[in-house]
């Protein structure tokens, strides 16, 4: 990691110079140091604002703010969730406190006003940043790296010794010598001798760039993603279908405010098996769901194995496989032996039953009076004797029993609120209950028969399309990159003079580095005995030992 | 899958071994750092020739030349610490042993509830340490790691112990093992961090309030910015493990559940450790914020992280099925 000062000695002015700008960040990084050029007078106190905003410790305080704010988020029931039942329940349980929290949006932390202030000022804050340090980095690219500082000895690592060849002979050896270790490299000769600087690790600053650049297409994109972003689920029995349309849904899809009904892609998809495999214990080891599907209706058909984990993709949308159940069909026919209902009903699974499901069948219309019944499906019908009552022994449907109520009289569709599964029992009375395998028929006083005719499964999908997701990885593991080389390259400097004198070429070699000077110094003893080397000099008699001086790291 | 029983005793009496082994060399670093000889003077008075480099400040123990009585007491604490050492490689091959049978007994990886994931953090804990030992002189860490290595084990085998268990479907997932592995990877150094970003603060306020050379105890210690360099370098090192263990998870989760950020309570305090680390590193860069304030922004960071694992799983419910206790 940079620090800022280099040396902390005044007569090391030279070598400040000649570490100057290894870092753009330099200039942006005080709080006080000057982002852009000049002031533009008029404007001192926007211009201090923006200067104030743009600071890394208001990036720093910014980013403390955004950690804070995100933590009532994860104590409190959010509406984010697929399920807003936690948050009326929370209602139900704090009945003077809830309406304070949601007018704060603490049910909404992760889209309300204060969050989204937060992550917009510090996108405005990474713009304000990025734009001079870019300017500066790109101009820093092309530039020569900087002439040598007068004397080499004063730097922190620094050897010399004497060679016959000319300077310029030296000099080129020497940025061959750089060149070959990947070192960017400047050659500069003057009355005296020649002097070649070179510099390595730019690829830091680069890093660090992309990294914040990154952050701010990932802010882009899960922005993006939340316009445009949709997600509902449906149920499929299996043997039947279910086609891409808002209606067809058991919880709508909800997302950004950006949809509308033409942007669900209008795939089909047909379920022809489910199967669930489980531990002897009962816990489930996999699930698939065998499909077939079409991108749109007409299109012909592919099979595929939807599995947990294993989402289909159709056009931009993914179908994810979320829950299972039983559904049984009910045959229901009047006295006259007429068929009056036939269809299959979904059971919503109980947790921790072994697939218990339970639900409701209402028959409204063909008999009279209407008929209601509530049930429990066991995928193993198991009759505790002492006690007397039903429980499943095994997840897998073996040997499936309904445990039943029917009710008669008045159903009160379109009277009261009620879903798929409950009954309203103000206008119903219970005539019967018992127990029936598939195949088998109850028949109740007036003539009226219910039968169990089969029991299936069915699979719930649930489908999401997330445009927004795709950019937010790209951008994830560009930041990730960035962040790898901005941590772990390392900036040096190297400059190698040659000065003509009587008794033959006096060369010194001095090294500057910025981070990790400790790895530093025996590269840097190989650099130079390598340049000895290739100079032919005898590796006897350096005229200095190498020198070490405190440096920043 | 059937489990595979014998194994998985083996596994857990493994583990209560190696919890003892740390125990005995927790307890020998201490002592070594209680009683051992003070530093050489020219430990915190080196700055200006090797400042630079951690590996040139002694450790706990240096050497040094005098009086007979100090010598033996110094053989004597160095020879503990030594001994401390070889106890905890003892302690950390059972640990492995522990966790490779565990591993085997279910045909998984070992990291699937929170007991296994408990021990293997710890295990990558220890496994810094020891990896750094081998290129920097930093005994005079071990009590301070050995620490919460010690306590995250005791939880482990009691309060939070699980028998061996395969997966449930939603777990068996190819991006899930990547995501855990890179999390506790990264928390693992980041707990050894942690040990070192305490030290740090503690060396820091006695140097300024003896204005550079601490006496007794933390006199063995060296400098302070070196302890702050051994404490940079590895939460820079663990700082992009535990970024790509947040991609993973997200990518994970949109593999899983359709929605690869929904913010529930995992997500966001992984969010938050995130977000704290970055502020730590990101300070160390910031006028004003170096040093002191940094590093207790580390702290605050280890602090998220535990809450990140422990208490979400414990106390929040929330879709990650992790909270199997
Ligand atoms: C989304 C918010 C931000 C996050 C998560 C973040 C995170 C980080 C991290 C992790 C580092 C350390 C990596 C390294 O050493 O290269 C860093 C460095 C840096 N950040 Fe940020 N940052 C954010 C916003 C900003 C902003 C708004 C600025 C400008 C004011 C900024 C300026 C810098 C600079 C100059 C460095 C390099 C320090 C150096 O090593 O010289 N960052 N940031």
């Amino acid at each position: 990691m940079s620090e800022p000062t280099l040396t902390e000695r005044a007569d090391a002015a030279d070598v400040a110079l000649a570490s100057g700008r290894l870092s753009t960040a330099e200039s942006v990084r005080g709080d006080v140091d000057s982002t852009v050029g000049v002031r533009p007078p008029g404007v001192p106190l926007l211009r201090r604002g923006w200067r104030q905003l743009t600071s890394m410790s208001t990036a720093l305080v910014l980013l403390f703010l955004l950690a804070l704010a995100a933590v009532p988020g994860s104590l409190l029931p959010q509406r984010t969730a697929l399920n807003p039942v936690p948050v009326s329940s929370y209602y139900a349980e704090h009945p003077s406190l809830a309406p304070i929290l949601d007018r704060m949006g603490l049910f909404d932390v992760y889209s309300s006003l204060w969050f989204y202030t937060i992550y917009g000022l510090l996108a405005v804050s990474l713009v304000g940043c990025l734009t001079p340090r870019l300017r500066l980095h790109a101009k820093a690219m092309r530039a020569r790296p900087p002439a040598p500082p007068r004397n080499l000895s004063r730097l922190p690592v620094s050897t010399s010794f004497t060679v016959d060849a000319p300077p310029t002979e030296v000099a080129a050896a020497a940025h061959r010598l750089l060149r070959r270790g990947r070192w960017r490299t400047d050659r500069r000769t003057a009355d005296e001798g020649a002097s070649v600087a070179a510099e390595k690790g730019y690829l830091r600053e680069s890093g660090n760039l992309l990294f914040h650049v990154a952050l701010l297409g990932l802010l882009a994109a899960v922005a993006y993603g939340s316009l445009y972003s949709y997600r509902g689920q449906f149920s499929v029995i299996e043997g039947r279908g279910f086609t891409n349309a808002a209606p067809l849904y058991d919880i709508m899809p909800t997302g950004g405010q950006r949809l509308s009904a033409d942007d669900l892609v209008p795939f089909t998809i047909a379920l022809d098996d489910f199967r669930a495999s489980y531990f002897d214990n009962g816990q489930p080891t996999d699930f698939h769901a065998l499909v077939r599907w079409a991108p749109r209706v007409g299109e012909p058909e592919r099979t595929r194995d939807i599995r947990v984990n294993h989402p289909l993709a159709v056009g931009g949308a993914k179908v994810y496989l979320m829950g299972h159940g039983f559904a049984p069909r009910f045959v229901v026919k009047d006295k006259g032996g007429k068929v009056v209902y036939d269809d299959y009903r979904i059971f919503l699974p109980q947790e921790g039953t072994n697939e218990v499901g339970v639900g409701v069948l209402k028959v409204p219309n063909g008999v009279r009076p209407q008929v209601g019944m509530e049930a429990a499906i066991f995928p193993t019908l198991t009759i505790d004797r002492t006690e007397g009552f039903f429980y499943s022994s095994s997840p897998e449907p073996k040997r499936p029993g309904l445990s039943y109520r029917i009710y008669q009289g008045d159903l009160r569709l379109g009277v009261s609120a009620q879903n798929d599964f409950s009954l309203d029992k103000r206008g119903l009375l219970p005539v019967k209950d018992g127990t029936l395998l598939p195949g088998e028929t109850v028949t109740l006083d007036n003539g009226t028969t219910v039968t169990f005719a089969e029991l299936r499964e069915y699979a719930v999908f649930q489908t999401t399309r997330d445009p927004g997701a795709r950019p937010a990885l790209v951008a994830s593991v560009c930041a990730l990159a960035g962040l790898v080389a901005s941590l772990f390259v390392r900036r040096r400097r190297v400059w190698v003079r040659a000065t003509g004198t009587g008794g033959g070429t006096v060369v010194s070699v001095g090294g500057l580095a910025r981070h990790d000077p400790d790895s530093f110094r025996p590269e840097f003893d190989d650099l130079a005995a390598d340049l000895r080397r290739a100079l032919g000099a005898a590796a006897d008699r350096p005229t200095d030992p190498p020198q070490q001086h405190r440096t920043e790291e | 899958m059937p489990v595979d029983q014998g194994l998985a005793e083996l596994s857990d009496n493994l583990l209560f071994v190696a919890t003892l082994c740390y125990v005995v060399a927790m307890l020998g670093y201490a002592a070594e750092f209680a009683f051992g000889r003070r530093a050489p003077r020219t430990a915190t008075a080196l700055p200006p020739i090797a400042g630079g480099s951690v590996d040139t400040l002694p450790a706990g123990v240096g050497s040094g030349e005098l009086s007979g009585r100090r010598t033996s007491r110094r053989s004597w604490a160095g020879g503990v610490g030594r001994a401390s050492v070889a106890v905890t490689v003892l302690g950390w091959g059972l640990h492995v042993g522990s966790v490779v049978t565990r591993g085997l007994s279910v045909d998984r990886v070992p990291w699937g509830n929170m007991y296994e994931y408990s021990s293997v953090l710890a295990l990558a804990a220890v496994s810094t340490f020891l990896f750094l030992l081998t290129r920097q002189p930093i005994r005079y860490l071990g009590a301070l790691v050995m620490l919460p290595v010690v306590v995250q084990l005791g939880i482990a085998s009691t309060a939070l112990y699980a028998p061996a268990k395969p997966l449930i479907p939603a777990l068996n997932s190819y991006w899930l093992k990547i995501h855990t592995s890179a999390a506790v990877l990264s928390s693992g150094i980041f707990m050894f961090a942690f040990a070192a970003t305490v030290l740090y603060l503690v060396k820091d306020r006695s140097e300024r309030r003896t204005g550079g050379s601490s006496r007794g105890a933390l006199g063995h210690l060296p400098a302070a910015a070196a302890i702050d360099r051994v404490a940079y370098r590895t939460t820079a090192f663990a700082f992009p493990i535990w970024t790509f263990a947040v991609i993973a998870g997200a990518i994970w989760a949109g593999e899983a559940w359709g929605k690869y950020w929904q913010w529930d309570p995992k997500e966001t305090w992984a969010f938050i450790t995130w977000v704290v680390y970055a502020g730590y590193l990101h300070a160390r860069a910031t006028a004003g914020w170096k040093g002191r304030r940094a590093a207790i922004v580390g702290v605050v960071g280890f602090v998220a992280l535990m809450f990140c694992y422990y208490g979400v799983n414990i106390w929040i419910p929330g879709l990650h099925s992790y909270a199997d206790i």
